[in-house]
């Protein structure tokens, strides 16, 4: 079975493709959870959504998220000054709570098919200056609050490097497509 | 630090991190400020600013409830039996589904009453925060005709 996933930002009238890489771990509730009914390897109670400074170019199946920038680490913006950076939720329920899974779809083509669902859209900020590390190149689907750790599930490249200043927002709409 | 949820009047939410009070109000109203002008609401230009509704300040990340999935055993044992007694039909109940709704228990976002319509829950959810945990306050600046909290 052949996994893989599609990143659809939020811009009115166009889509964009950006890279996208799905991580071990979410690799492993596909096997050890779906299949084998895991007690330790489970979905987390929420999901969180975090914005790094890293690409996916960058990243591996088995990067971890790191304040240390080496290797394939994924490194979290605002780690060091926040200036109002935190992670966002998005609930563990389909269109039930307030940002949470839309309904998924199915797409029946034999090569690129699969089944999708769309997260309702997340809002960061307001920042109140630049968060430090500032420059976000990828938005991840991890678990937790703590900046720089938990779990990391996938990860999809911003359409541009953002870089925050005072007043700013940031919304990210997730798509994942199974197939 | 302390965390603020800031809910736009569009029903958007977002929580950020702050070091004090004065610089979330300083961070709310300058994007409370953008939207009044209709500027864009971020480095990306294409979306607009949102107005602030309110802000609500938490001692903590509001999502850091139950993030441990750790519950204590006589709130597990009471919600345990409500969901049995809610899930249950003809004497019988799905594992599967109540299973789902155990694993639901340490979910840090409010969920609908069960007497409550889907339409009022996504009222009350509009107005108000999306989380279980309680605030400690509520911010006050230009966005609600306040300045400095007092």
């Amino acid at each position: 079975m052949h996994k893989h996933h599609e990143y659809t930002p939020e811009i009115p009238g166009h889509v964009e493709f950006n890279a996208v890489i799905v991580f071990q771990r979410y690799s492993q509730l596909g096997t050890d959870y779906i299949l084998g009914n895991s007690g330790s390897i489970t979905p987390p109670s929420s999901w969180t959504v975090g914005l790094s400074t890293t690409a996916v170019s960058s990243m591996a199946r088995n990067s971890v998220w790191s304040a240390t920038v080496s290797g394939t680490n994924v490194n979290e913006i605002g780690s060091t000054t926040a200036a109002g950076y935190a992670r966002q939720t998005i609930a563990r329920t389909i269109a039930q709570a307030g940002i949470d899974w839309q309904a998924s779809t199915f797409d029946n083509t034999l090569s690129t098919g699969g089944q999708s669902q769309t997260a309702d859209q997340v809002t960061f900020g307001a920042f109140s200056g630049a968060p430090n590390p500032n420059g976000a190149n990828s938005f991840e689907i991890t678990d937790g609050t703590t900046l720089n750790a938990g779990q990391l599930y996938m990860a999809g490249d911003t359409a541009a490097t953002r870089t925050f200043a005072n007043g700013d927002t940031e919304k990210v709409t997730p798509t994942v497509k199974v197939g | 630090m302390i965390y603020v949820e800031t809910i736009y009047e569009t029903g958007s939410k977002s929580v950020a991190a702050y070091d004090s009070e004065a610089e979330a109000r300083r961070a709310i109203e300058a994007h409370h400020e953008k939207a009044i002008s209709g500027e864009p609401g971020g480095p990306a230009g294409s979306y607009p600013a949102e107005r602030v509704k309110s802000a609500l300040i938490y001692d903590e990340h509001p999502a850091t409830l139950n993030e441990s999935g750790l519950l204590p055993v006589e709130e597990v044992k009471t919600q345990l039996n409500d969901l049995i007694e809610k899930l249950s039909m003809g004497g019988q109940i799905s594992n599967m589904e109540l299973a789902a709704a155990v694993r639901g228990l340490s979910d840090p976002h409010i969920m609908p009453n069960d007497d409550e319509s889907a339409e009022e829950f996504a009222k009350r959810l509009r107005q108000g925060s999306q989380y279980v945990a309680q605030e400690t306050g509520e911010l006050t600046g230009s966005w609600n005709g306040g300045g400095e909290n007092a």
